[in-house]
């Protein structure tokens, strides 16, 4: 229904003027404090009303009765919400009298400050390590650093009453009472009840009080509405007396969450924030935190079965968990732990003033304010992913990107077989620009280098590469890749793509380590290159300009397509390569010039997806695909790519160590019938699981499925044949295709 | 804001710039260099209290730096 | 809306007191990136006294020369660390979640980023 309200009104002052509740009940405090006049704002649940003014339009739900508020649909993306970064020494939180006066000393002392207020739109949300200040305000989110201090100056909230029925409409704080008549809401019969705390409603002299008492509110009645209140006075005097409104006063309970949040931050309390909390008196009946619905018998209930810590009571009932992080409860609940702890005390004075029962209140966490997930994400960012010199060219083309290896790269481009074909019968480019690629150079290089491979570096000669295993201290198989030497104190390194951020760290961490003389640059992101391969690569090359022919593991230089390239002999493929590593802003010149250098060759690109099948044809492990964390090169049958005569190289004595145990599983190639499996597939011996598919693919050159699986040792053999989704698979040797390996050396 | 690191050459920054590397440290009272390599590899300490950590600067320089970190506060020293 | 462009670097890594000793071209741009390792902007190269010093071109970076006020917005939005009050000077850490490098002069400075995050840096900060 719509409701009337003026310029400066809030929501809850709008509703109330109009006779309506934001929510179902609870005593109101019209200070942003309580949770009782939460509402669903434009579709935004938890929204103080209290501290929302009043818009045109504005759309406000009560929560459902026996629900948690509903959530948008999950299809429906919120606003994005921005941040803004700003630096200063001290930042002071709350401008009423104290914060004015610990901001005009700051200024003094010639701090530059940064002042917030919620009355300015600025709500405070929480503080961070570090100190930084969140704040919320209509145009984003602030994230205030702050160099020297922040100082908190929020004041006090007023304690709520605890007492049967306190969960009706019509009980108010006095502050609220006074603000509420204030903006012509209509109290009604009020009555006035101070239980420990004073209240001075004379300056509201249209509040029509029907009775102003000192004592307990025993019990709210009424059904949903305020009808009475049965008082206790100090003298143990009760009386029923009718009312529309009741105002209770209760004493005062510092705004601390900020503070108890920041603990060894340099955060201080000043003024009303730093006073003593009143302590209202021990519950008996009725709502104690209406967030969690945790009742007076609740605390009961966990205090009897031994949880007498304030930390744990609010674990053991989730008080103080809510939207209003505890400000109405703590207090009562600092009241029974220490009424309780008295009273089991013997020895003890049944003062529950005494303060050394008064247990503190337990650590506030942020936030202290229900955030929006986009309030929550403003200025954060998630992980970017790298995009190669051909990323363009890849969506060009329309291949299918995927986010894989930690780069954007082209799964296909459509026909993934017809790339199969191009490299096995014609030639075909692909994009590895994401290998990493290290150049190593200095006195040192050639000794570093010797430590950290399990190869023999040195009897690589120059002008040549070699395929390297790449272990860790623990012998296990990190990574792969190869070494090239440049000279006798140069060398470049790649690794793999998913290896690659990891390498240069690895690379920096041993040299410092074994103080190398070394310098080292990565090239990974600087360089792009592109894999020529198939049975015509080699012509391919000779008309973009290649003048000498390369034999298998070599490199140079060359200038192919007039772009200054960096190329490698090498094969993954199984086919004739080459690796042209350029600069990478002249990827896309050189990947054109070859698409039409090759046209009548039949090239064609190839992706990922064509890549991995190439090489599983050919019997190669993929790092991180096929191996595991505990994999060494006995159990991936690569003991052939480790020099064990080596004085030393990083996980040689490990590996001596494992070499000891008896070999319990490896990882071999299978090969069965049509349809492939999916990588991961269990592999099944005599009804017992042997294993699992690491790599599986259907050849259409071999006409059948080859895969790459994990198999134990059974009775200290190797099954020879083993069950693979229900059927039956061979265990062969791989590669699959070209054992010779005579068409990459072609 | 997160907890800081001063790299010594770009610094303090955010630690959502660096990447961790533990350094495993031996006791000194393990002399034998076979059982100190085992350890070296295989165990590792967690005091409470100062210890010394390698972090690499991802977001700056790309160099690793070493901090001396009190576990039970996150106080940064060196 | 200015652009990220490719910026022509040469990177030079040599030991950090073979740069220290190096005397840059008048109008050369040297960003010490580490200690042992200069980002050099310039149109010929001074000599280096480290025989193994690694100095190639890069094209790895892209870069925009923007305004004061263009830069501190950006920061005020993207960046949580505090930046140096001199002038001029080269910083680097993460902008938008990348790592980027900073060259401020007084009246403008020069942002600098790989060129694999380039489009998605360009994204965020609304410099597309």
């Amino acid at each position: 229904m719509p409701v009337a309200f003026e310029a400066g009104d809030s929501v809850l002052v709008t509703l109330q003027r109009a006779g309506l509740h934001p929510n179902h009940g609870g005593c109101l405090c019209a200070a942003g404090d309580c949770p009782h006049c939460l509402a669903t704002v434009n579709g935004v649940a938890y929204v103080r009303t209290c501290q929302t003014l009043a818009q045109p339009g504005m759309i406000v739900e009560s929560f459902p009765t026996d629900d948690y508020p509903h959530l948008p649909p999950n299809t429906q993306r919120g606003p994005t919400v921005s941040a803004r970064n700003l630096h200063c020494d001290v930042v002071v939180i709350g401008m009423g009298e104290a914060g004015q006066a610990a901001a005009a000393a700051a200024t003094a002392a010639g701090k530059s400050v940064i002042t917030l207020d919620d009355k300015a739109g600025q709500e405070v949300v929480g503080i961070y390590p570090e100190l930084m200040v969140v704040a919320r305000t209509d145009t984003g989110m602030l994230h205030i650093h702050a160099h020297d201090e922040v100082v908190v100056a929020t004041g006090a909230a007023e304690i709520q009453p605890v007492a049967p029925g306190n969960h009706l409409r019509g009980i108010v704080t006095p502050r609220a009472a006074t603000h509420l008549a204030a903006k012509g809401v209509a109290l009604g019969r009020v009555v006035v009840v101070e239980s420990g705390g004073a209240v001075n409603l004379s300056t509201s002299p249209a509040l029509n009080i029907v009775a102003h008492r000192k004592g307990q509110v025993l019990q709210f009645e009424g059904l949903d509405t305020l009808k009475a209140v049965v008082i206790q006075d100090d003298n143990g005097l009760s009386q029923r007396i009718e009312c529309d409104t009741a105002v209770v006063g209760l004493g005062f309970t510092p705004r601390d969450l900020l503070v108890r949040m920041a603990a060894g931050l340099k955060v201080r309390a000043v003024g009303d924030a730093a006073r003593e909390a009143d302590l209202p008196p021990c519950p008996n009946a009725g709502m104690v935190c209406s967030c969690s619905s945790v009742s007076a018998a609740d605390l009961q209930r966990v205090w009897d079965q031994g949880f007498h810590e304030m930390e744990l009571v609010k674990r053991a009932t989730l008080a103080g968990t809510g939207p209003c992080q505890g400000v109405v409860c703590v207090p009562h609940m600092r009241s029974f732990l220490a009424t309780r702890t008295a009273a089991a005390d013997p020895s003890a004075m049944p003062d529950i003033t005494r303060l050394s029962k008064v247990q503190a209140p337990f650590t506030a966490r942020p936030v202290v304010r229900q955030l929006t997930l986009g309030e929550v994400a403003a200025g954060a960012h998630h992980h970017a992913t790298p995009r190669t010199g051909l990323d363009a060219e890849h969506r060009r083309l329309g291949a299918v990107m995927d986010r894989i290896g930690g780069w954007w790269r082209p799964w296909h481009y459509g026909n993934p077989l017809a790339e199969y074909w191009a490299v096995r019968e014609a030639v075909s480019i692909g994009d590895v620009s994401t290998l990493g690629k290290m150049i190593v150079s200095g006195p040192d290089t050639l000794a570093f280098l010797e430590r950290l491979y399990p190869t023999k570096v040195s009897s690589i000669a120059a002008g040549r590469s070699r395929y390297v295993l790449i272990l860790d201290e623990r012998g296990y198989v990190m990574d792969d890749g190869l070494i090239c030497k440049d000279s006798d104190t140069r060398y470049t390194l790649t690794f793999t793509s998913g290896g690659s951020s990891h390498a240069e760290m690895w690379l920096r961490d041993w040299a410092e380590g074994w103080n190398m003389d070394v310098r080292i640059l990565n090239q990974t992101m600087s360089l792009g290159a592109i894999n020529v391969t198939g049975p015509l690569a080699t012509q391919l090359l000779q008309r973009a300009g290649l003048t000498q022919p390369y034999k298998f593991m070599q490199h140079g230089h060359a200038s192919i397509a007039n772009v200054p390239c960096r190329v490698y002999r090498l094969s993954f493929t199984g086919e004739v390569s080459y690796e042209l590593h350029h600069p990478v802003d002249q990827s896309a010149k050189l990947w054109r010039t070859l698409m039409t250098l090759g046209a009548d060759l039949g090239i064609r690109p190839h992706g990922l997806q064509t890549l991995l099948q190439l090489r599983l044809e050919k019997g190669h492990v993929i790092v991180g695909q096929d191996t595991d964390f505990d994999s060494t090169p006995r159990r991936i049958g690569m003991e052939w790519a480790l020099r064990m005569d080596k004085v030393d190289f990083l996980g040689k004595p490990a590996i001596e160590r494992t070499n000891k145990t008896v070999l319990d599983k490896q990882l071999v190639g299978f090969e069965m019938s049509a349809p492939a499996t999916f990588e991961g597939a269990n592999i099944m011996y005599e009804g017992e699981y042997v294993g699992y598919v690491t790599s599986s693919t259907h050849s259409p050159l071999l006409g059948k499925v080859v895969m790459l699986g994990w198999l134990k040792l059974v009775n200290g053999a190797l099954p020879s044949e083993v069950m693979i989704d229900g059927r039956l698979a061979r265990r062969v040797d791989v590669p699959f295709y070209d054992k010779e390996g005579g068409r990459a050396r072609a | 804001m997160s907890i800081q690191i001063s790299c010594p050459h770009c610094g303090k920054r955010p630690i959502e710039e660096f990447t961790y590397g533990e350094i495993p440290r031996v006791p000194d009272h393990i002399t034998d260099p076979d059982a100190r390599n085992v350890d070296r590899v295989f165990m590792y300490t967690n005091p409470a209290g100062v210890q010394t950590e390698r972090w690499f600067h991802l977001y700056g320089c790309r160099r690793w730096l070493t901090v001396r970190r009190d576990t039970r506060d996150n106080q940064m020293s060196e | 809306m200015p652009e990220l462009k490719s910026l022509p670097f040469t990177r030079i890594v040599a030991t950090p007191m073979a740069l220290d000793a190096t005397i840059w071209p008048a109008e050369a741009l040297a960003f010490r990136a580490a200690n042992d390792e200069v980002l050099l902007l310039a149109s010929s190269l001074p000599t280096i006294a480290d025989p193994h010093a690694i100095i190639l071109p890069d094209s790895g970076f892209v870069g925009v020369w923007l305004s004061a006020e263009a830069l501190q917005a950006i920061f005020e939005q993207h960046c949580e660390w505090a930046l140096p009050a001199t002038r001029p000077v080269f910083v680097q850490g993460a902008v938008a979640g990348i790592a980027a490098k900073l060259w401020l002069e007084a009246e403008r400075g020069l942002l600098i980023v790989p060129a694999a995050y380039g489009h998605d840096f360009a994204e965020r900060t609304g410099l597309a």
